[in-house]
């Protein structure tokens, strides 16, 4: 079982370790969005019916002859903005688009060009520069090593379970085990739920063959089945066209149901203009169960259709994605998931980099193996913070009028986290840790100082009640900062400290 | 405002559980940790974990609750556990034997 | 041959083929598994087809990591192919029978 954790665990920590920063930051993807776009104001909250009315008439002179629309109104964390986005059938060679639009004159918000939190958080499950995919298929076996791993963790370490309290602190390399240990027994039920959740995405990926196995391989009624479970009826388009119901009436049926007028998360019209158009419409989760969650309206009569049917097995499924992605999560369960995810980094580091520790030894040029693990760990695990504060630097700082600016600020990500590679090499063993750790506090201080000088929102421009997000993560950034830096103080006496006693320990030694 | 209160009964909790252990004991007091107190330690802990629960449950329902008491076990586990370990490493050395 | 043969009683060797049990074997074991399971909860609990699906396919990565834990667990590596190719035998019959 032992062999089994190191060995899952180390041939995929690093990828592990991008998987959890990432995913921890895509609790924040709108946050991170609206930083990215620093031209914008949060909307104000407007009733139902205008917005979808504002939407409708947008998408009528952008898209439309769209296979579906959808429209996601100003009323929650997820959406600051008013959103649309149309989509086309596949083999159609018009492309998909999609606009936040202004609710003063109903026209598009122009913003900078940007990758945004979004593209950071799709980072997590879809990697980048791979064909479409191939990452979320990549990213499915990490998960299911990280899942054997905390198996394995929990039945190699049982009796770290029962004397939990009875810990105590260990010097040295043992400290980065006992921290790791820590970490995940802290968080374990947060872990297993993530990793659980997250191969649960991956089972039409990787696990189809049941559901096709149990249907004795009639795919086709397993699809018509699953279809109906999941309330997206395949429609067809009857060709005839037929003018779309106004707004404010599917508004007023759609409170109606809901009981209150913010509850929409999305509204998805699929074939509009169309005799036979739909729309079904997705509520807010209010938390990790809900039972009714979206309605199917006739888009042209605004009446009422099946709804979705009840199903155990899809809801038992729907928590456990409702969990893994954490839209019902306030403010205040939104900060105890990203702490949780940052146990789950801090337990991913510790444990690569104790691997790391228990092989070198004292006294003892180190082996290229061992260099090339430092270099790994090194570069990954302080230099993966220090490429998204490239990330971050380069939404700033490239031009705006530069072409493919959203793909260069991603090239910027990776680029910088190139360079951090480069300088763990050039100082791998001595001083790489605290060397790094310091180029991580220069990067976190450039960040709200460039946003100071560059888009004025900074601390001292802008006051906590007008712009709570900026001056919220000018101070977390700041307060990074500090972390590092003492992190870095500590490393560097540290790494001059055992090297000193070691020789003292030799020329003792060498006297004896 | 329950949910502040159920973070603090859960750190509460813990370091209950955790001062119930003869090792830790010896951290902060020079007397003996008898049986009796260690049961009245012990019952204490797992009691504010308890209670922690429910003053979750009434402010958000299960679903919800659960979620909180997830994330503010571990968080203050952790918090517990750091805190012993600073108390280990403060302990004066004529104490460490 | 003797050569290729000897490879897989050297350490790597021994490691290489239990991987392979456990991701391949493992693999088809688990699918085979989970297809009884959603057809027992069709058959004999009396859900509907698509819920056994669903539920069987939830437990599917379950039933996958806890053979992969299996596979590194058990000693000889003689047992555990001739286990876990007879469980994912019969378990195909069960499922074509069912």
């Amino acid at each position: 079982m032992t062999w089994l954790h190191t060995w899952a665990g180390l041939v995929f920590c690093w990828l592990l370790y991008f998987m959890f920063v990432t995913g921890t930051l895509g609790y924040l993807d709108t946050e991170l969005d609206q930083w990215m776009k620093p031209e914008m104001k949060p909307a104000q909250e407007q009733n139902l019916g205008q917005d979808l009315s504002q939407a409708v008439a947008f998408l009528q002179n952008k898209a439309p002859d769209a296979e579906r629309w959808f429209i996601s109104p100003a009323n929650h964390r997820d959406n600051p903005q008013l959103r649309v986005s149309w989509h086309y059938p596949r083999d159609s060679d018009k492309s998909n688009g999609r606009a936040l639009i202004d609710q003063h004159n109903g026209e598009e918000l122009e913003h900078r060009d940007t990758a945004g939190g979004q593209t950071l958080y799709r980072m997590h499950y879809r990697l980048h520069y791979l064909p479409s995919g191939w990452g979320f298929r990549l990213t499915s076996i990490f998960t299911l090593a990280m899942f054997i791993a905390l198996l394995t963790g929990v039945v190699a370490h049982r009796k770290l379970f029962k004397d939990f309290f009875s810990f105590r602190p260990q010097k040295g390399k043992a400290a980065w085990l006992d921290m790791h240990n820590v970490t995940s027994i802290a968080s374990l039920p947060f872990q297993l739920m993530i990793t659980y959740s997250g191969l649960i995405f991956a089972i039409t990926t990787w696990m189809p063959f049941i559901g096709v196995g149990a249907y004795d391989f009639d795919v086709k009624s397993l699809r018509k089945d699953l279809n109906e479970l999941r309330g997206t009826p395949r429609i067809e388009a009857s060709g005839e066209s037929a003018e779309l119901i106004d707004m404010h009436q599917l508004a007023n049926n759609i409170t109606a149901q809901f009981g209150s007028d913010n509850k929409v998360r999305f509204i998805e019209i699929r074939h509009p203009g169309d005799r036979h158009a739909k729309a079904f419409v997705r509520s807010h989760l209010s938390g990790p169960i809900q039972e009714q969650q979206s309605l199917q309206f006739n888009a042209v009569t605004a009446q009422l259709e099946n709804q979705q049917k009840e199903s155990n097995a899809l809801e038992v499924r729907n928590t456990f994605i409702n969990l893994h992605e954490g839209l019902f999560a306030g403010p205040g369960l939104r900060l105890l998931y990203i702490l949780s995810g940052l146990l789950g980094c801090i337990m991913v580091a510790t444990g690569a980099i104790y691997y790391a520790q228990k092989r070198r030894r004292e006294k003892q040029a180190p082996s290229r193996q061992q260099t090339l693990l430092d270099i790994l760990n090194g570069g990954t695990i302080v230099g993966l913070p220090i490429a998204i504060c490239g990330f971050m630097l380069a939404n700033r700082l490239l031009p705006i009028t530069l072409e493919d600016r959203a793909d260069w600020e991603v090239h910027c990500l990776f680029l910088s986290w190139l360079a951090t590679f480069a300088m763990a090499g050039m100082y791998a063993h001595k001083a790489m840790w605290h060397k790094l750790c310091l180029s991580l506090a220069i990067c976190l201080l450039a960040v709200p100082l460039v946003n100071y000088v560059s888009v004025e929102r900074g601390l001292g421009q802008t006051s906590l009640e007008s712009d709570p997000l900026f001056v919220i993560s000018d101070w977390v950034f700041l307060g990074l900062v500090g972390l590092s830096t003492v992190v870095s103080y500590f490393l560097k006496r540290k790494s001059l400290a055992p090297s000193s006693a070691n020789q003292r320990a030799l020329q003792t030694g060498q006297t004896v | 405002m329950f949910s502040v209160y159920a973070f603090i009964l859960c750190l509460i909790g813990f370091f209950a559980l955790a001062f119930a252990k003869t090792r830790h004991w010896k951290l902060l007091f020079a007397r003996k940790l008898t049986e009796r107190k260690k049961h009245a330690l012990w019952a204490t802990g797992s009691g504010s974990l308890i209670i922690a629960l429910l003053f979750l449950k009434t402010e958000w329902g299960w679903a919800l609750g659960l979620c909180f008491y997830a994330g503010l076990l571990s968080l203050s586990m952790f918090a517990v556990v750091f805190s012993l370990s600073y108390l280990e490493n403060r302990k004066p050395k004529r104490l460490r034997a | 041959m003797t050569r290729f043969l000897n490879y897989f009683r050297s350490y790597n060797g021994q490691v290489l083929l239990r991987l392979f049990a456990a991701i391949l074997l493992g693999y088809v074991a688990s699918n085979a598994i989970s297809v009884v399971f959603a057809k027992l909860l069709h058959v004999a609990a009396g859900l509907a087809l698509s819920e056994a699906a669903l539920y069987a396919s939830l437990s599917g990565f379950l039933i996958y990591s806890l053979i992969i834990l299996w596979v590194f667990s058990v000693r000889s590596q003689k047992k555990l192919w001739l286990q876990l190719s007879a469980v994912t035998v019969v378990c195909a019959c069960l499922a074509w029978l069912l």
